[in-house]
């Protein structure tokens, strides 16, 4: 079980997190939206790493990418 | 009246005092199956009728003996807009008219290109789809929400049309735009020729388009320059990625937003420049 300091270091990190708390965002989905728009260098840093396509295709910036995108047929099974 | 029937009022009562104009804007929208509510009427009007565009509306039927007031418009030359009445509810409601939009290529290209169709109980003429979804890349979210739904609705008329043979798979796949369009065209073989792939990818300049076509083209040629040109190292994964993977999926999500953001920023800029030269106007001629 992750202790407390690493959750908070975790929480510290999280992009979206931030944008929420520091008020430059009022919901979830309007942080994600402007965490994704400023998201480019992340994504070409990713690109750059050792990550396997999979891996990168399971990366939490790459799933968001994918879930704010354009919807796939499964989307309206939902 | 629904505001299907009133459109269709509208247009014959422009037709009857020689206006040309085609339908855009949300009427546009859901004639091309997406019903979302609009309480404006948007067209674009045929620049040979634009100076007179005032008298003729007030010898329209619209007028009912009254002169439509006009309303504020902020690109006077290019844009205006009448007061036709109120809701029941007590919203204005607005007849708006282009003369040349900023987004789209001259009236006579967008006239060629028009569909026309049964909407109000006639048949009207409206932008084509392309022209549609083009004439929404603005700085307003509203018009990309649209533009998500117009996407998914031209890519199922492309897999009809590659499908019933009236348009070739490599026209269609130079076409692609939307996530189930791709899912679509997948499950259906179309993706499965690379050599048809590979042509449909020198075949257009839209970023996205290219993000979905190049992990299936399998071709080491460079597609045509696009109009907001991919990130080298995401162009060049592309080139690598399996087709239809996770990492594709996403990869083409990011050059959609990149694209998103590039036409947004067009728009914004433009919208500047006009306020700019409105606040320093330039000086009488003697």
């Amino acid at each position: 079980m992750p202790s407390h300091e690493s959750i908070l270091a975790d929480l510290d990190n999280d992009p979206v997190l931030q944008l929420l708390l520091t008020g430059q965002a009022r919901t979830v989905a309007e942080a994600e939206e402007m965490y994704l728009n400023a998201s480019l260098p992340e994504v070409i840093h990713l690109l750059q790493s050792s990550l396997s396509d999979e891996e990168l295709g399971q990366h939490p910036l790459l799933v968001m990418f994918r879930r704010h995108g354009s919807r796939g047929w499964e989307d309206s099974l939902s | 009246m629904n505001t299907a029937l009133r459109l269709a009022e509208i247009v014959t009562a422009l037709e009857q005092v020689e206006l040309t104009a085609l339908v855009m804007g949300g009427h546009a929208v859901r004639y091309y199956g997406f019903e979302r509510n609009t309480i404006d009427y948007d067209l674009h009007l045929s620049p040979s009728d634009w100076e007179e565009l005032s008298s003729r509306l007030n010898r329209s039927t619209l007028s009912a003996g009254r002169p439509l007031i006009p309303g504020p418009s902020w690109r006077p030359g290019s844009f205006q807009r009448f007061l036709l009445g109120h809701l029941a509810d007590g919203r204005d409601e607005w007849l708006e008219f282009w003369r040349n939009n900023h987004l789209l290529p001259p009236f006579a290209d967008l006239y060629d290109r028009r569909e026309q169709g049964t909407y109000g109980g006639r048949t009207l003429a409206f932008l084509s789809l392309p022209d549609l979804i083009r004439s929404k890349e603005t700085e307003r979210e509203t018009d990309w929400q649209d533009i998500a739904v117009l996407e998914e609705i031209a890519d199922g008329r492309l897999l009809r049309q590659a499908t019933a043979g009236t348009i070739t798979v490599e026209q269609a796949l130079a076409r692609l735009r939307s996530r189930r369009g791709v899912e679509s065209f997948f499950q259906s073989g179309l993706l499965r020729d690379s050599a048809v792939v590979g042509q449909a990818l020198m075949q257009t300049q839209l970023s996205i388009t290219q993000a979905i076509l190049l992990p299936f083209a399998g071709t080491e040629k460079a597609p045509p320059l696009s109009t907001v040109p991919m990130e080298p190292v995401v162009a060049s994964r592309l080139r690598t990625v399996a087709p239809a993977s996770p990492l594709h999926l996403s990869l083409i999500e990011v050059v959609r937003r990149q694209y998103k953001l590039a036409m947004q920023n067009v728009d914004a800029a433009d919208k500047k420049a006009i306020r700019a030269a409105q606040a320093n106007p330039p000086p009488n001629k003697p």
